[in-house]
């Protein structure tokens, strides 16, 4: 009767009690939970995909931090098929590699070598550049910290070592080069010239070196080599011709340090490729603004670059004429970094410096013999005329793998050409004239540094 | 976060005579309406790991985005202003307001030396816009001929952007015509600009020969050629904003036959702006397939836009976007309610006929000034991109609806 009598009487006042019972206990539970829980953390979800800096911070992060670099390093190299920005795509298109075919006028603006610093195409490549040597900095440190001594730490240093390098060969005097902590610190830097970039290069491939000490393990062996061309690179852009001889002896002809590309994911894939004979956005040049080399009619395997067919007869503007580099025939072709072949070339131009004509044509031909097909080179007649055909040697083997520029500007710089005699040059072939960069401005957007303020020289 | 909000409402009513006068204050001390942005910690999401989980071996780490412990959100107070409704026939509202955003959150622009990302979200020092927008409706009525007008006047924002210290111009949209400069409205259009052009030699064509390089885009030299006919500013100078100064809506619904039929229109006028015609400018000086570079008949002016364009100014293409457009005529027809009755449950029927997009009144020489192909990107054009580029204009288009009220 009792709980009858209790029933009842809940049921016909409700509106009385039960609000401000659920209230009581609506309050309650509030006070509970806010102090048992802050609302922030209760919406945090853990992001699986992303790791904070402190998860990176020991020897089982080593390899994700080498990945990394070199996925980085191999996209700013070549692009991707989400990008074009890859150095070897717009150095290429710069000299007289690779043609414009497309629509972008930002684009037409380095096929044409003249510049805009606020040419916003341009700081894709610059950034992608940056990072690659970021991360290859940041991998550095890390097994220096946690793992010394082994041969990816030198390959870690080998990969900075090209950052630096290609930013000498491709941009003006006063590239900067700014660190960000871990702490989100960032250290702005100050402007380097040329010669101080190719200095830090070399510093990189000596670090490497002397972490590879005596080892003699194939992957040991295989830095041993990259560092050694890449030395021999950096003094070359130096002017410093013995030296570099020095540093690549002994690297075999048949060394080969390539950066993997994949058909796994877009930004995985070579750009070169893609960019070429996919997208169709630049093509394969012949004799490009007078001064370009004949690469498509000299019919060297090479830099064979056969017509496209069918909808890839032409560019992506429809109208010209595209040619595909036979030299990349997949997503997934790999690119050489550095190679024995480039050591040979290194030594023939240390040779025809030193006025030893006979032996730098040895070197040459040592290096054709790896390609089937090449017959002996002949001796020029001339001075001017074995340079010529050590810069064509050098053109056809380096081909579309981010040499050229480097290669005009030294023509300008170490043996006094004008630059209207090596880089396309007079009327350009979609109307107008071409500019007169040699170089690659550095982008606007690196005004945001304080300690930057333009490029220190913009000649070779 | 705490994001504190008071809204106080005044009002006060006129009770002595049948017309009604609510003023009502919306003036706000101090109001924030923070658009929130996730503070990270120091650091965070620095290095992001892509598709693959957490400690696999050889997964790649790469740099993610570059977070903000400092952030803070934005504060934008609310106008201040007042309606007035005289009486059932008569209103007025007026809102003038100078509105100081304080820690604008924009996504900056980084040096990309550090290696990073190119843009971090940040508290930049703010942002200014002052306008006055005037509404006005009146309405008529008789036995014959109901009759209401509605018009709304904005004078819209002449907006100052002051960017923190150390922070650069900020540079975006296609072919970076867009930037945030200090003292100047966010997002404004700036390139070199077309000084003056003159057919010298006479023969038709206006052509930059012999002209100098301007921001290293060198021209052709040709000895004992033309003198050079175009001449651009020797710097970047600021070309106008993107958003509109002036805007007005003007609604007109006539009754007729005791209001059985209704017919209603909308005029919209929106003035002081300017538009990137980037689809002439991509035709022009990318694709070649505009007239004013094929053919010598062509007016000179848009000649000397194209020639401009490969001198490496964008400035012929940034055009006023100023229009007036017929947005809406609409007829409605009551049906009558002995038509009605005849279906059940069914109290009222009406047939609207509407015509949308009827007619646009503009010098812009695009198809329709009020499109936006820079909606929704991300980076730094954010909310402030603006540019016309192979984009479809509003289409027009009629319908028909048959209402019923149960």
């Amino acid at each position: 009767m009792k709980h009858t009598n209790s029933t009842r009487h809940r049921t016909s006042v409700p509106q009385r009690r039960t609000p401000g019972r659920l209230a009581r206990l609506a309050l309650l539970g509030t006070l509970l939970g806010s102090a048992a829980c802050s609302p922030d953390e209760i919406l945090d979800v853990p992001d699986p995909d992303v790791a904070t800096p402190e998860s990176v911070q020991d020897v089982a992060a080593l390899p994700a931090l080498r990945a990394g670099a070199i996925g980085d390093f191999a996209l700013a190299f070549a692009g991707s098929n989400t990008t074009e920005d890859g150095l070897i795509l717009y150095s290429g298109l710069f000299t007289d590699e690779l043609q414009w075919a497309e629509t972008f006028p930002t684009r037409e603006q380095i096929d044409r070598r003249s510049v805009e610093e606020v040419n916003a195409t341009m700081t894709g490549l610059y950034l992608n550049l940056q990072r690659a040597r970021a991360a290859a900095e940041r991998a550095t440190d890390a097994y220096q910290r946690l793992q010394p001594g082994g041969p990816v730490q030198a390959e870690m240093l080998n990969i900075a070592g090209f950052t630096y390098i290609l930013f000498g060969e491709t941009y003006c005097s006063g590239v900067p080069y700014s660190s960000l902590a871990l702490t989100g610190q960032a250290t702005y830097g100050e402007r380097t010239t040329t010669q101080q970039t190719f200095e830090l290069a070399i510093a990189r491939f000596d670090s490497a070196l002397k972490v590879l000490g005596t080892q003699s393990t194939a992957p040991a062996t295989l830095q041993r080599h990259l560092a050694q061309v890449g030395r021999g690179r950096a003094l070359l852009n130096l002017g410093r011709f013995p030296e570099a001889r020095q540093a690549v002896a002994g690297v075999p002809t048949t060394f080969d340090y390539q950066l993997a590309y994949s058909e796994n994911s877009a930004r995985q894939q070579n750009g070169v490729f893609v960019t070429n004979a996919i997208n169709r956005r630049f093509s394969v040049s012949s004799n490009e603004g007078t001064n370009g080399l004949a690469f498509r009619a000299d019919n060297d395997p090479r830099v064979a670059a056969p017509r496209g067919t069918g909808g890839a007869s032409t560019g992506f503007d429809g109208a010209t004429p595209l040619f595909i580099a036979s030299k990349y025939g997949s997503r997934s072709a790999p690119i050489s970094l550095a190679n024995g072949v480039e050591a040979r070339l290194i030594e023939a131009e240390a040779q025809l410096r030193a006025g030893d004509a006979a032996a730098a044509l040895a070197s040459l031909n040592t290096a054709r013999g790896t390609v089937q097909g090449l017959t002996p080179l002949t001796a020029a007649a001339t001075e001017a005329g074995r340079v010529d055909q050590l810069f064509r040697e050098r053109a056809y083997h380096l081909f579309l793998t981010g040499h050229r520029l480097g290669d005009l500007r030294r023509l300008v710089r170490q043996y006094g050409r004008n630059a209207e005699s090596v880089f396309p040059t007079g009327a350009f072939f979609k109307g107008g004239a071409y500019g007169t960069d040699v170089n690659f401005p550095i982008p606007f957007e690196e005004r945001n540094n304080a300690s930057f303020q333009g490029c220190i020289d913009r000649r070779a | 976060v705490y994001y504190p909000a008071f809204n106080p409402r005044g009002v006060s009513e006129d009770g002595r005579s049948s017309a009604q006068a609510d003023v009502l204050n919306q003036c706000v001390c101090a109001p924030r309406t923070p658009q929130r942005q996730r503070p990270a910690s120091a650091g965070e999401d620095l290095l992001q790991r892509r598709r693959v989980p957490r400690r696999r071996r050889g997964a790649p780490a790469v740099l993610g985005g570059h977070g903000n412990t400092a952030l803070r959100p934005e504060i934008s107070p609310r106008p201040c202003g007042f309606d007035l409704q005289c009486s059932t026939a008569l209103g007025l509202e007026v809102t003038a307001y100078t509105r100081k955003t304080k820690d604008l959150l924009v996504n900056r622009v980084l040096a990309p030396s550090l290696g990073a990302t190119l843009n971090q979200f940040v508290n930049l020092a703010g942002l200014q816009n002052r306008g006055l927008e005037i509404g006005f409706n009146a309405t008529r009525s008789t036995c014959a001929l109901p009759l209401r007008v509605e018009r709304r006047v904005l004078g819209e924002p002449q907006q100052g952007v002051r960017l923190g210290e150390g922070i650069q111009p900020i540079i975006f949209s296609f072919n970076s015509v867009q930037r945030h400069v200090a003292g100047y409205p966010a997002g404004g259009y700036w390139q070199r600009k077309i000084v003056s052009f003159e057919d010298r030699n006479a023969d038709g064509i206006i052509s930059r020969v012999n002209c100098p390089a301007y921001g290293g885009v060198a021209n052709p030299q040709v000895a004992n050629g033309p003198a050079c006919e175009v001449t651009l500013s020797d710097s970047v100078e600021f070309l106008g904003g993107w958003q509109p100064t002036r805007e007005v809506a003007w609604t007109n619904t006539f009754g007729l036959f005791n209001n059985t039929v209704r017919l209603s229109s909308l005029l919209n006028y929106r003035g002081g702006w300017n538009q990137f015609n980037s689809t002439r400018e991509f035709r022009c000086g990318t694709i070649g397939n505009c007239r004013e570079i094929q053919d010598k008949n062509a007016p000179l002016a848009d000649q000397a836009k194209a020639v401009a364009r490969l001198m490496g100014t964008n400035a012929g293409y940034i055009e006023k976007g100023d229009f007036v457009r017929l947005s809406e005529v609409a007829l409605t027809f009551a049906i009558p309610d002995r038509l009605v009755s005849r279906i059940g449950g069914v109290n009222g029927a009406s047939l609207t006929l509407a015509g949308r997009n009827l007619a646009l009144w503009s010098d812009y020489s695009g198809f329709d000034p009020e499109v936006n192909s820079l909606l929704g990107i991300a980076g730094a054009s954010g909310l402030f991109g603006q540019a016309d580029f192979l984009a479809q204009p509003p289409t027009r288009f009629f319908s028909a609806r048959l209402a019923f009220s149960f």
